[in-house]
């Protein structure tokens, strides 16, 4: 089972990144994003168009060649593309429907319809063959107890350090708790002179950039994938919910522990050859701890009156 | 016209068919402690939001320190120094009592990205500050040893407290009061009414909307009374206390 540790590492920080993204959208706008997916996607596919070599002709029905900048720089183009891409979403499609009163359910749907949209253009624009990032193959080393390659293992502490970042940015800055303050009450916000439109903006563009991240971390690890955001997409809600909905520490924590107990569970006696099924004991867990805990880990009961 | 501190011209409001405001004109002077008054539905909350930004006239204007502030966004009129409580009081839930007061009354121009990241520090110097006199509002309001529960946690008349010392730290020009003493205990309506009386006198212009007709006619210099969105009344309390246009509007008019 130990030495799966290393992999459910991997899985748990792609979670993790992505369920952090998702949990502060939701914190502040209540939208329940299921194209959350697709902008991890984004990533990953923005990331691959820039960075591979010019004459890689797989990409955009062959039709445009890849730009082959440096890796890290595409990486940082990639998460830019991320932000304006949830920058403009917001601006042109929730922004509106917020000011038309559409209800929760029905942004739900909105999400839902444009995840499904997203996705078949990547599948169309992006093919569906599988794609590796031009990244040289790196053989496993052993870490303390677990064991990956040293690529992946910046990987993990990129994104444990970025997230330790974004965690200190939304407790200590005026700008999270302008976040917090929009996300209890828009009006009151705005009474304290509070633009939470623009609050709201800079939430949809930085939880995008996440996203994004989380995108190049699941590609880096395993490989580019036209529905590679929408696989995973139900993991980053476990995740989410597991640690707390709406809290950016849980989720964090809860996205780590589903990526840790999905892969580990592999290892299970039981689940000899039958590693397919490895999502079901992780969720599995998870219902039993919301069960006994339906606030979450580390979500707080609320008052109700 | 130039103590004139907020102006309304002809503004209008309707929904649907129904017209919620229609007042030609209206303005109150500084320091003024204003009652608006009237039924139900008379379009008093209506008129608070016309004036704090909350929703726009159909037609008509309102000016505040002599601009035009129709169509400007509530966060800017809050900055220009109005702020507005609300009939279902609203606090910041997930914000404990103090950081609920540290952050209304902390500087509330720099929310952008980038500012937020630089001035980590003089924020925290600033609140720090502030903290002293969040601490004496919080002894004023007998809120002080709520400090660092989570404003979720305060039933509802605390809460109704927190929102007054929340938009009070801020030392606000005007202050808007949306039923102030609705679902409140009799000593704590008390206690409220005497802290809007001693606000007024430290030179606030305050507008109250309350249905709390002994106590508006107790603490008001001045009673505005709406009915059916439009101005029926004006004047000092016992003026409007045996207006017959108000006995009406309440009460219905009297058989022959």
């Amino acid at each position: 089972m130990l030495d799966q540790l290393g992999n459910g590492l991997l899985l748990g920080i792609i979670i993790s990144v992505a369920s952090v993204a998702l949990s502060l959208l939701y914190g502040v706008t209540r939208i329940v994003n299921f194209a959350h997916g697709e902008i991890i996607a984004l990533g990953a596919i923005a990331t691959l168009f820039f960075s591979s070599p010019l004459d890689y002709r797989v990409l955009f029905l062959d039709k445009f060649s890849p730009l082959g900048l440096n890796f890290v720089i595409s990486c940082i183009l990639a998460i830019l593309v991320c932000g304006l891409f949830g920058g403009l979403l917001e601006v042109f499609l929730f922004r509106p429907l917020r000011k038309n009163d559409v209800g929760n359910i029905a942004v739900l749907v909105v999400t839902i319809g444009l995840s499904i949209l997203v996705r078949h253009l990547y599948l169309l624009f992006a093919t569906g063959r599988v794609q590796n990032f031009p990244l040289e193959l790196q053989r496993r080393q052993t870490y303390l107890f677990f064991d990956m390659t040293p690529r992946n293992l910046n990987v993990l502490i990129i994104g444990i350090i970025v997230m330790i970042i974004v965690g200190l940015l939304l407790t200590y800055t005026r700008l999270g708790k302008a976040m917090r303050a929009v996300r209890d009450s828009g009006e009151l916000s705005s009474v304290s002179g509070i633009n939470s439109d623009n609050i709201i903006l800079i939430t949809w563009v930085s939880s995008s950039m996440l996203a994004g991240l989380a995108g190049i971390f699941q590609a880096t690890i395993n490989d580019v994938r036209w529905n590679m955001g929408f696989l995973i997409l139900l993991l980053i809600f476990a995740g989410t919910v597991l640690g707390g909905i709406g809290t950016s520490f849980g989720a964090m924590v809860g996205g780590l522990l589903i990526g840790i107990m999905v892969q580990v569970s592999v290892g299970l006696p039981f689940m000899e050859g039958h590693s397919e099924a490895k999502n079901a004991v992780a969720l599995g867990i998870m219902i039993l701890i919301l069960l006994f805990r339906p606030q979450g880990i580390f979500g707080k009961k609320e008052r109700i009156s | 016209m130039s103590n004139n501190l907020i102006s309304v011209d002809n503004l209008k409001k309707s929904f649907g068919g129904l017209k919620a405001v229609d007042v030609q004109e209206l303005s109150f002077k500084k320091g003024e402690l204003t009652s608006i008054i009237g039924p139900n539905g008379a379009g008093k909350t209506t008129f608070f939001d016309l004036i704090s930004g909350f929703q726009n006239a159909d037609s008509g204007e309102v000016s505040l320190k002599g601009k035009n502030i129709s169509s400007t966004q509530p966060y800017k009129i809050a900055r220009m120094g109005m702020v507005r409580t609300f009939q279902l009081t609203k606090v910041f839930d997930r914000m404990t009592v103090m950081e609920n007061l540290l952050f209304s009354g902390s500087n509330i121009n720099n929310d952008s990205f980038l500012k937020s990241i630089l001035k980590l520090n003089s924020q925290k110097l600033y609140e720090s500050n502030l903290k002293e006199k969040a601490n004496q509002i919080m002894s004023d309001l007998n809120i002080g040893h709520m400090a660092d529960s989570y404003a979720r946690e305060l039933s509802g008349g605390q809460k109704k407290l927190l929102e007054l010392a929340r938009s009070i730290i801020n030392e606000p020009e005007i202050l808007l009061l949306d039923e102030p003493l609705a679902g409140v205990n009799p000593k704590l309506a008390e206690d409220i009414l005497s802290l809007i009386t001693k606000l007024s006198d430290t030179g606030i212009t305050i507008l109250m909307v309350e249905h709390n007709i002994e106590a508006v006619m107790k603490i008001s210099e001045r009673i505005v009374v709406l009915a059916e969105g439009s101005l029926i009344a004006d004047g000092v309390p016992n003026e409007i206390r045996t207006d017959t246009n108000v006995i009406e509007a309440y009460l219905g008019k009297a058989d022959e």
